[in-house]
Order: C-alpha cells, then sequence, then structure tokens
C-alpha cells in the first residue's frame, strides 16, 4: 500500500466497537413472495464482512434492500445510529452507504473522468469533487491513464474498478459490492480482491457480495451464508471456509 | 370479455328502444353513440387485443365514408353495395398501411398513425374529389320500411353494434382472440405456443379498420354529408377515451362511447349561447380531462362495473372427478436424438456469453445445464429455443435443421418452453391465463389437477404464491394439445417451496416418460440431481464438465467453478 | 433559380423551429423515457403569449420572457400529469397521458386567443438581399437561434458537472440513483429545458410565421420525425432532422402544392422509422444461406 490518505472522517485507526451497518430482521418481499426471512447481519468501520450462498439465495435482494431501493416489509437498517430503510436510494447514498451494483452499471456514455464526477455530484459531509477523484485515481492508477475515455470502452475489470472508484469518490462509510468478480478473468480478479483489502486499511466497512467463494473467504474478515434467504450460517471467515455446509449449499452436498 | 353469457346482446335493447320512440334528437343522439361505437370497437381490437395504439381510427372512417360517397355520387350505387365497397376499401387499406406501420412498436405506431391522421385530413381537404372543405353532399340517406328517417340510422347503428361485438366476442374465444391475448402478455409466450405476432397483429388491424369503415358509412348515411372535419384528431382522440374509460371489456368500450359521447352532447348544449370557440375548446378539454382522470385514477374503467354482476364462480367439481393430465405418449424410440446442438456461439457486444457448446438429447431423456452466474446458461437455452437470432453453430430438431427458423415456427415444431421471468396476466383467473395459452378447454381442468390449482382455478393469478404462479407456467404445457417433442425449461424451480418441487420434478418426469426430451437450466444443483439422466456444466460460456449427476457434481473443476478457483492471494 | 433559394432559406427557417421541437423531445426522452407529444404545444403555446405581448406593444424582451413562461407553465403541467411515481417506464400509458395533456393545452389556448391566428405587429421586417433573392431577415435570425440553443445544450450537457448528471440519468438511472443523483429532480429538470427551448423556439416561429391554437399537432408531429432521424438520442442529428425536413416541406410546398406538407411528414417519418430496420434485415437476408422451409 502506499502512503494513501486514510478515510477522511479520521476513524481509520480508532477501535470502533459498535458496528457501523447494522440490519436487524430484515424482510423483504416481491408481491406476496418473501425472498429474504429474518436477516441479520452487522458490518463495522475498517473490516470485510462478505455474503455468500448459492443464486437465487437473495444476496442480491438484500444489499438492494440495504442501498434503498427496495423498501423492506419488517425489519431495520441502521447506519452509524441512523435508521435508513425508509429511505429513498438516493438518500442512503447521501448518508454514506453506496452501492457498486451487480454487473457495474457505469455511464458507458461518459468518460471515466466524467463517471467519477458523477459519484461525487453530492459526497457524503461535502468537499471537493478534485480532491476526491485525485484520491481515487492514487488508488486505481490505471483509470488515471484513461481518465477521458468513454467508460463503454474499458475492459471489464477496468470497469469494475471504475464503478467502485465512482462509489469511492462521494466518501462512504460503508461500500457494498455485489459480485465484482463476475465476468472477470483471473488476473483481474486477484487485482480486485487486493484493491479491497487496501480499502479496509483505509478505514471503510465493506459488505462484499460474492459468488467467488474461495477468494471471497480469503480476504475477509466475517462471513454470512445466505441460503434461500436467510443466513444459515455465520462466523469468521476462515471457520467458513472449512465449514462443509457451504460446500453444500452450493452442490448439494455431492449426493445423487 | 370471457363470461360465457351474451352480455353483446344488449347492444339489441338501444336498437329496439328506437323503433318506438320518434323524437328526433334523441335519436340522432343514439345514432351518433352507435356509430362511435362500432368505431371503438374496432380501436379496442387493435389497441387493447393487439396493443398497438392507432390515433387514425378516423382515417378508416373517412375512407369508408368517402368511398361510400363517391359510388353513391358518381357510380349511382345504391345504399347497401357503396356501404359493403366502404368497408370493403377501409379494411384492404388498414391491410396496407398495417404492412408499413406495424413493424413498430408502441408508441412509434401511434406517432406513424397521428402523422398518417393528419396526412389524411390534408388530402381529404384538397384534392378536388373529395370535395375541399365543403365536402360531398346529397348522399343517400337510409330508407328503412316502417322507420322514420330519424330511426332509420339508430337502429341500424346499434343492430350493428350487437353485430359487431357478436363477432368480436366470437373471435375472441377462437384461436385467433387467444393468440392476441397471449401476444399482449408477451410476444415470447405467443411465439413459444406457435402464433406468429406480425400475421396477428395485421389481421387485428385489419378488422379494425373494415369497423371504421362500416362506422363511417353509416355516418355519411345519418348525415347525408362527409366533410374532412369528421374525422379530424380530435375525433381519433375521442375514440381513444372511449376504449380506454371502457375498459378491458369490449361492453365496457359501448359504455365509454355512450359517457363520451353523452358528456360531448351536455357540454355543448350546456354552452349552446356560447361563442364557437368556446365549443370547440371543450371537445378537446374534455377529451384531455376524460383520459387523464381515467388513466390515473381509473385505470380498469368501466370494466370494473363488471364484478359487480359477476357471480362468484367457485363452483369447480371436486378434484377426484378430474384426472390429473399426464401427457399423452408420442410416438418416437426412446433414445433417438430429438434435439441437438453444434458449436453454439453467441456474443453480446464484445463478450461471448456461449462459445463452443454442444449438446444432443434424445427423447424421453431428462439434461440440466447448470452452472455459476453469468455462464451462459439461459443464452444456450434462448438459442435452441429460436428467441435469438443464431450467430454461430447449428440446431438440428430430429435431424431437420432448425437454426433459422423463429421461435413461433420451432414451437409448431414441438418445441415448448418455460420462462424464468414468468409471463402470466395478474388480474386475469388461473383459469383464464391457461386458456391464454392457446390450449383447448377441455385441456385446462385436466392440467390444473396434475399441478394441484384446481382449486384455486378461478382466483385472479395475483393470489397465487410465487411457487403457484410458476405451476401455472408449467400447466400451460401440459393443457397443449400435443405432447411437445422437447421442453426447454429455464429455472423452473426458483422460488419453488418443497412440495412445489416435489410436483414439478413429477411433471417433468411423466414428459420423459411419454418420450419428451426434456432440457433444464437450473442453479438448484440438488434438485437437478435427483431428477436427471445427465449434466452440462458451463463456466464463462464454455463447457467444462458432462456426466451422470453422481460422479460429476464431485468433480474438482466442477467444484472449482462454483466455489472460485483455489485462493487467489496468499 | 431565386425561387429555389427563396424556399431553402424559409425552409431553414422553419426547419430551425422543427429542430428546437426535435431537441425538446430528445432531451425529455433520454432522460425521463417519455415521448412527449404535448411538445409542439409548448411552442404553440410560447408563440401565441409571444405575439400577443408583441400586438400590446409590451416590447421584443418581455414578450420574449412571456413566451418562456408560457412554455414552462405547459411543461410543469405535462410533468405533474404524465411522469407519475413508478410509472416513467410505463411508455403507452406516459404517452397517452401527454396526449391528453397537449388536448387540454390546445383547448386551453382556443379558449384564451380563440380561432384567430396572430402574426407580428406590422412594421417593416429587415430585408436581406443574396444577389437577386430578397427574403426576411428574421429568418437568419432563427436560424442563428437554433444554432446557438443546440451549442448551448450541447455544451451544457458535456461540459458542466449538472449536465453529466442528466446524461448518467439518461444513460443508467438505476446507478445514478445509487450515486445519489436526484433522478426525479433530473426528469423535472429535463422539462424544463425542454420548455427554454419551447419558449425561444416560439418567440422565432411567431416573428416568421403565425400564431394558432393547433399548430401544436403539426410541429409535434414534425418535431417527432426530426428526432427519430436523431436516434431519440443525438440532439445534433435531430436538428439536422429539423433542418431536413423544414427544407423538405418548403420545396414540397413551393414546387407541388402547400396541403402536401402534412403527407410530406407521414411519408419522412415512416422512411426514418422504417429505414435502419429494413437495411438491417437486407444485410442479414444478404449474409444468409436460403433456409428450410419447415
Amino acid at each position: 500500500m502506499n502512503g494513501a490518505t486514510s478515510a477522511s472522517n479520521g476513524t481509520a485507526n480508532g477501535a470502533v466497537h459498535a458496528p457501523l451497518l447494522h440490519a436487524e430482521n430484515l424482510v423483504v418481499a416481491y408481491g406476496k413472495a418473501r425472498v429474504l426471512h429474518d436477516v441479520t447481519l452487522e458490518v463495522r468501520a475498517g473490516e470485510i464482512v462478505t455474503v455468500i450462498g448459492p443464486n437465487g439465495a437473495g444476496k442480491t435482494t438484500l444489499v438492494s434492500a440495504l442501498a434503498g431501493l427496495l423498501r423492506p416489509v419488517s425489519g431495520s437498517i441502521t447506519l452509524a445510529n441512523e435508521r435508513v430503510d425508509r429511505r429513498s436510494a438516493e438518500r442512503v447514498a447521501m448518508a454514506g452507504m453506496r452501492l457498486v451494483p451487480e454487473r457495474r452499471h457505469i455511464f458507458t456514455s461518459l468518460t471515466v473522468r466524467q463517471n467519477l464526477a458523477v459519484g461525487a455530484f453530492r459526497p457524503t459531509g461535502g468537499g471537493s469533487a478534485h480532491d476526491e477523484i485525485e484520491r481515487v485515481f492514487a488508488l486505481f492508477p490505471a483509470l488515471k491513464d484513461k481518465a477521458n475515455q468513454l467508460g463503454g470502452q474499458l475492459s471489464g475489470g477496468q470497469q469494475q474498478m471504475l464503478a467502485i472508484g465512482r462509489a469511492l469518490v462521494g466518501r462512504p462509510r460503508v461500500l457494498m459490492l455485489d459480485e465484482p468478480t463476475i465476468g472477470l478473468a483471473p488476473l483481474p480478479v486477484a487485482e480486485l480482491f487486493e484493491r479491497i483489502v487496501a480499502l479496509r486499511a483505509a478505514g471503510i466497512a465493506v459488505l462484499l457480495v460474492e459468488q467467488n467463494v474461495r477468494g471471497s473467504l480469503a480476504i475477509a474478515d466475517r462471513a454470512y451464508l445466505l441460503e434461500r434467504g436467510a443466513v444459515v450460517a455465520s462466523g469468521a471467515a476462515s471457520a467458513l471456509a472449512t465449514d462443509p455446509r457451504v460446500l453444500q449449499s452450493y452442490l448439494g452436498g455431492g449426493h445423487g | 370479455m370471457t363470461a360465457r353469457r351474451p352480455w353483446w346482446l344488449l347492444a339489441l335493447l338501444p336498437a329496439i328502444a328506437a323503433c318506438v320512440v320518434r323524437t328526433p334528437y334523441p335519436l340522432f343522439v343514439a345514432g351518433t353513440i352507435g356509430i362511435d361505437a362500432i368505431a371503438a370497437i374496432g380501436l379496442a381490437i387493435t389497441l387493447r387485443k393487439a396493443g398497438q395504439p392507432s390515433l387514425a381510427q378516423t382515417t378508416f372512417m373517412a375512407i369508408g365514408a368517402y368511398t361510400a360517397s363517391l359510388c353513391e355520387l358518381n357510380l349511382h350505387w345504391p345504399l347497401l353495395l357503396a356501404g359493403i365497397a366502404g368497408v370493403l376499401v377501409a379494411a384492404v387499406s388498414a391491410w396496407v398501411i398495417g404492412a408499413i406501420l406495424l413493424n413498430l412498436e408502441g408508441l412509434y405506431f401511434a406517432l406513424g398513425t397521428l402523422a398518417l391522421n393528419a396526412a389524411a385530413v390534408a388530402i381529404f381537404k384538397n384534392a378536388g374529389i373529395f370535395g375541399n372543405e365543403e365536402g360531398l353532399q346529397n348522399l343517400t340517406a337510409l330508407a328503412i320500411p316502417g322507420l322514420t328517417p330519424e330511426q332509420a340510422p339508430a337502429v341500424v347503428a346499434w343492430l350493428l353494434v350487437a353485430a359487431g361485438l357478436g363477432l368480436a366476442v366470437a373471435l375472441d374465444r377462437a384461436r385467433f382472440g387467444r393468440g392476441l391475448r397471449m401476444l399482449r402478455e408477451s410476444p415470447k409466450v405467443a411465439n413459444s405456443v406457435g402464433f406468429d405476432p406480425a400475421s396477428l397483429k395485421r389481421s387485428a388491424f385489419t378488422l379494425s379498420g373494415a369497423y371504421a369503415g362500416a362506422a363511417g358509412v353509416l355516418l355519411a348515411a345519418q348525415l347525408s354529408v362527409v366533410n374532412p372535419s369528421l374525422f379530424t384528431l380530435v375525433n381519433s382522440i375521442a375514440l381513444v377515451a372511449m376504449v380506454i374509460t371502457g375498459g378491458e371489456a369490449l361492453l365496457g368500450t359501448v359504455g365509454g362511447a355512450i359517457v363520451i359521447v353523452l358528456v360531448h352532447e351536455f357540454s355543448r348544449s350546456a354552452l349552446q349561447y356560447a361563442p364557437v370557440t368556446l365549443v370547440g375548446g371543450i371537445d378537446l378539454i374534455v377529451n384531455g380531462v376524460v383520459l387523464i382522470a381515467i388513466l390515473r385514477f381509473w385505470p380498469r374503467g368501466l370494466t370494473s362495473l363488471a364484478t359487480l354482476f359477476r357471480s362468484p364462480k367457485r363452483s369447480t367439481p371436486a378434484s377426484g372427478t378430474i384426472a390429473p393430465a399426464r401427457p399423452a405418449p408420442l410416438d418416437v424410440t426412446p433414445g433417438t436424438i430429438a434435439i441437438a446442438a453444434h458449436d453454439i456461439g453467441h456474443r453480446f457486444g464484445g463478450v461471448y456469453a456461449v462459445d463452443g457448446v454442444s449438446l444432443a438429447v434424445g427423447a424421453g431423456e431428462i439434461v440440466a445445464v447448470i452452472g455459476p452466474n453469468g455462464a451462459g446458461k439461459t443464452t444456450l437455452l434462448t438459442i435452441l429455443g429460436g428467441y435469438h437470432a443464431i450467430q454461430r453453430g447449428e440446431v438440428d430438431l430430429r435431424g431437420m435443421p432448425v437454426e433459422h427458423l423463429p421461435a413461433y415456427r420451432r414451437a409448431r415444431l414441438g418445441i415448448a418452453a418455460t420462462f424464468q421471468h414468468m409471463e402470466v396476466v395478474e388480474q386475469m383467473s388461473v383459469r383464464e391465463n391457461v386458456l391464454a395459452a392457446g390450449t383447448r378447454e377441455a385441456g385446462v381442468d385436466p392440467a390444473l389437477a396434475a399441478v394441484d390449482l384446481l382449486d384455486a382455478a378461478d382466483a385472479p393469478v395475483s393470489e397465487l404464491s410465487f411457487g403457484q404462479q410458476r405451476m401455472v407456467e408449467l400447466a400451460r404445457v401440459l393443457a397443449r394439445d400435443e405432447t411437445p417433442r422437447v421442453l426447454l425449461m429455464d429455472e423452473p424451480a426458483s422460488g419453488l417451496s418443497q412440495p412445489e418441487r416435489v410436483a414439478l420434478a413429477e411433471v417433468v418426469r411423466a414428459f420423459a416418460a411419454a418420450g419428451t426430451a426434456v432440457v433444464l437450466v437450473e442453479h438448484d444443483v440438488a434438485f437437478v440431481a435427483g431428477l436427471v439422466d445427465r449434466i452440462l456444466v458451463l463456466d464463462h460460456g464454455i463447457p467444462i464438465a458432462e456426466g451422470a449427476p453422481q460422479t460429476l457434481l464431485r468433480e474438482p473443476v466442477v467444484i472449482d467453478a462454483y466455489l472460485g478457483a483455489a485462493a487467489v492471494l496468499a | 433559380m431565386e425561387a429555389f433559394v427563396q424556399y431553402l432559406i424559409n425552409g431553414l427557417a422553419v426547419g430551425g423551429v422543427f429542430a428546437l421541437v426535435a431537441i425538446g423531445y430528445v432531451v425529455v426522452f433520454r432522460v425521463v423515457r417519455i415521448v412527449n407529444i404535448a411538445q409542439g404545444d409548448f411552442l404553440a403555446a410560447a408563440t401565441l403569449v409571444f405575439l400577443w405581448l408583441m400586438n400590446a406593444h409590451a416590447g421584443l424582451v418581455v414578450a420574449a420572457l412571456g413566451a418562456v413562461a408560457a412554455a414552462l407553465v405547459a411543461a410543469l403541467f405535462v410533468e405533474r400529469i404524465a411522469v407519475t411515481a413508478g410509472g416513467w417506464y410505463d411508455e403507452l400509458r406516459a404517452f397517452l397521458l401527454t396526449l391528453a395533456a397537449s388536448q387540454l393545452i390546445q383547448g386551453a389556448l382556443l379558449l384564451c386567443f380563440g380561432t384567430q391566428y396572430l402574426t407580428m405587429p406590422s412594421s417593416a421586417p429587415p430585408i436581406v438581399s443574396l444577389g437577386n433573392v430578397h427574403f426576411n431577415g428574421i429568418y437568419l435570425l432563427v436560424i442563428a437561434i437554433v444554432v446557438v440553443a443546440l451549442a448551448g445544450l450541447v455544451l451544457f450537457l458535456e461540459r458542466t458537472p449538472l449536465g453529466w448528471a442528466m446524461l448518467a440519468t439518461a444513460d443508467d438511472p438505476l446507478a445514478a440513483r445509487l450515486c445519489a443523483v436526484p433522478v426525479r429532480t433530473m426528469g423535472l429538470l429535463a422539462f424544463a429545458i425542454a420548455a427554454l427551448v419551447a419558449g425561444i423556439g416560439g418567440a422565432a416561429y411567431g416573428a416568421v410565421a403565425i400564431g394558432s391554437w393547433n399548430a401544436g399537432t403539426t410541429l409535434s408531429t414534425a418535431g417527432f420525425a426530426a428526432a427519430v432521424l436523431g436516434g431519440m438520442k443525438d440532439p445534433i442529428r435531430a436538428a439536422i432532422g429539423g433542418f431536413t425536413l423544414g427544407i423538405l416541406q418548403a420545396l414540397v410546398s413551393g414546387y407541388a402544392a402547400s396541403y402536401l406538407q402534412d403527407p410530406l411528414t407521414f411519408v419522412f417519418l415512416v422512411v426514418v422509422l422504417l429505414a435502419p430496420a429494413t437495411l438491417r434485415a437486407l444485410r442479414r437476408r444478404r449474409a444468409r444461406p436460403a433456409t428450410v422451409a419447415a
């Protein structure tokens, strides 16, 4: 890690005991169909928490609800002691929790620099967009080289970096990443995981939803296993890495 | 409208009443309502059933009216003959215009018809043969023995309304109507059952043109005059307002005609001493207010009143008396290759979703395609079904190349499909949803029994659980006349509870037993492990393993694909 | 030859107004995904207010401001009606709502101004001469206004943070929300820009043509045809479409008959709408071998 500055709020090294993000008994439904059942999780500053689980488990639904794109039927979402579960996505982003959505969703018709500028449209706690953009370029040097290229012309890995950078310029305290490695070749995946570790060092609370189980468990501090909308296992990432329930979730335990 | 009682006969009441009443003004209004109702019913067929909003319905009325008038004045034809000519020319014009414009989606089509309307008015106003702004006069009035000249138009108009409704209802219940219903839900589903969307839309549009032509002919006979100001955009929009006010049911459209015309007449008479501009402005304002009010506050329109009359039909026979549907056995030797794909490649933009996949499935075999997210499973399935144009590779159905055929042609050859995102219409009942799939009525109940939905047959689909709604999709396939040769299923188990999964597995086995080749795309590996004969694993669009479930799921390469390569960080 | 140049310049002036309508369509459609059929009526309202104020001797500045104000009122009205919460993407319903709003605006204009046409108060227009051709200098002003408005819009969209936020909303509303961009406000802003463009265009139109309550429909249809040429995305191509259609109309009107303008618009629209799909189909047919009949 180079000498990049820590998160602007200056809480990088403090031992923050209370969780920055706390979701309690979240229930989310599409019409009549319940997709999340009483999900409780928390993320602290300077920690990486990963949510794993097979497809259809509800991982994307979970982060969408946390980001304010979906309204939960019941339960609460607290961000640094503020209740945010009834807020719109724009206001959640302003409050300091930003989501990097599945499949990136970068603005393909805007340049890299313009993409970042949009991310800094209303940064949490004010501040100069220019400084934040420079900070992101320091963290992702490859983006700086392509500052004036259109987003649509970047490779998959670069687009992912851009999407993360775009969320970072908003000075979030909690960063959620939904399947950032999807569609990426192994080399960009390795680079990406490295960058995510760097984010932790900067004091940001990172919630990582991932299909790449081994990779994410290797860098996370804690993990939750989500299956059919419910948390079926949680704990230290190293413990879950050897838990047979994980393999069972994905491949049905190998039974015929 | 799917009620069994002939509601449309109610339209005969005004016709009968008009034989008795003698005061001219109410008869005139009744006639106007009837004429507009005929045009509105035609518009409803195109707008609601086929989903194409036409702002040119009055143009086809004009074509009918002017044609009939010209035949009377220049060729001295009797009214009936001229009238038939008017209807035919209007229908043919609609067919021609439809061929050009129906390629356009929704509102581009609407704007095309808007431009057409303006163009037509300009031509009618200025080309000498049409009489310019004054139009054509001294047209033959309707003469029916026993009726006064004021009564005749009203009576004939409502007789035609009744006939028009009856025809529309009959078509609705026939295969044509079912095709249109599916088209509105989703062109994908219509394709999957073998309907050609383009030809359906053209037929619907031609039919609306015919209705408009008839209305135009009647209008000419009622007024004895035709001029361009009768057929402008305001009038077209008024017809749209009638259809929107009426709601889904065609009888509602007639109600819409009654409401709109009466509101216009009422405002006109309330302002009869006001200057002309006020009156013209009122027409526009009425159109605007009614459309906004209905679209924003009462979208279901007059049809929602029908629920007052509908008896709660929960009287289904006891489940025991209906045998659950079993797909009829196919005449095929088990194991002969039903569908085969060679070297399928497909790109979206610069990325290969599928790259070099080959698969052969025999009759009676169940094969699952699994793999992590983004592996290309769904893309493969859509290519097999024909919902994407093929880019690379071949697809054979029983040895016959089909890769260039569109989905509906493959559907007619025996490929059935169920989709990941449900394509059901929320407000219709379960039974109606299955019927909309172009199935015979007799096949519906046994199909519902097979998926345990017979008791809920008359409930609106919106009241069912997610899993039950998926089962409705399955019931559609079961209710088909012919057992499909190939059944493609995209994540059929997603969102299903455990008992529902068991029912699903049973249905899939029943199809296989009948000789159908089943290809499933699934994420729930445990579900497929117990069900299928063979599994194909894709990762990043490339096949990485194929074989029997028991051994395949323990292969390291498969586990790696799902869990990610061994630790990327030291 | 002189007639041809005359038609050309008339056509450019009227086409410039079409271009402004088209730009209004494009901005609203990109951000809010609605085809606002009332766009032409914003312009008609602006024209009528402008001419009425000019005839009341209120002066050019007041009249122009009045034009913009009228367009803004109309635009806000349509925005409230057609952009319902969550109804953004129900295109057909939104379109019918804008159609209804258009009827209401036309009705209001009819009630306020009657059926009479309004024109500029008589004062000798500046005559510009080009060789043997003499034309109204105002036409040049109209063309200049269109170019300036277009340049202003493009600069705003491509050089300012607010413009980027709007483009981002147009590109991917979901991602924009996640970046704390208030997308509903962006939609309102799009309508406001469309109104501004319509206000300016309305004043320009009043200066070269006439104001009437039903001008909106013709303008909307022509403007839409031009916008489609730009793929409903690119304001520059839409403007080119507007100028093209204006010139074609002037030529048809001059050499054939003026009532053929509306039929011309229809043909132009059909060609523009169907051209890309037909070209694609032709290309595919050439590339593919003969298919097997089933």
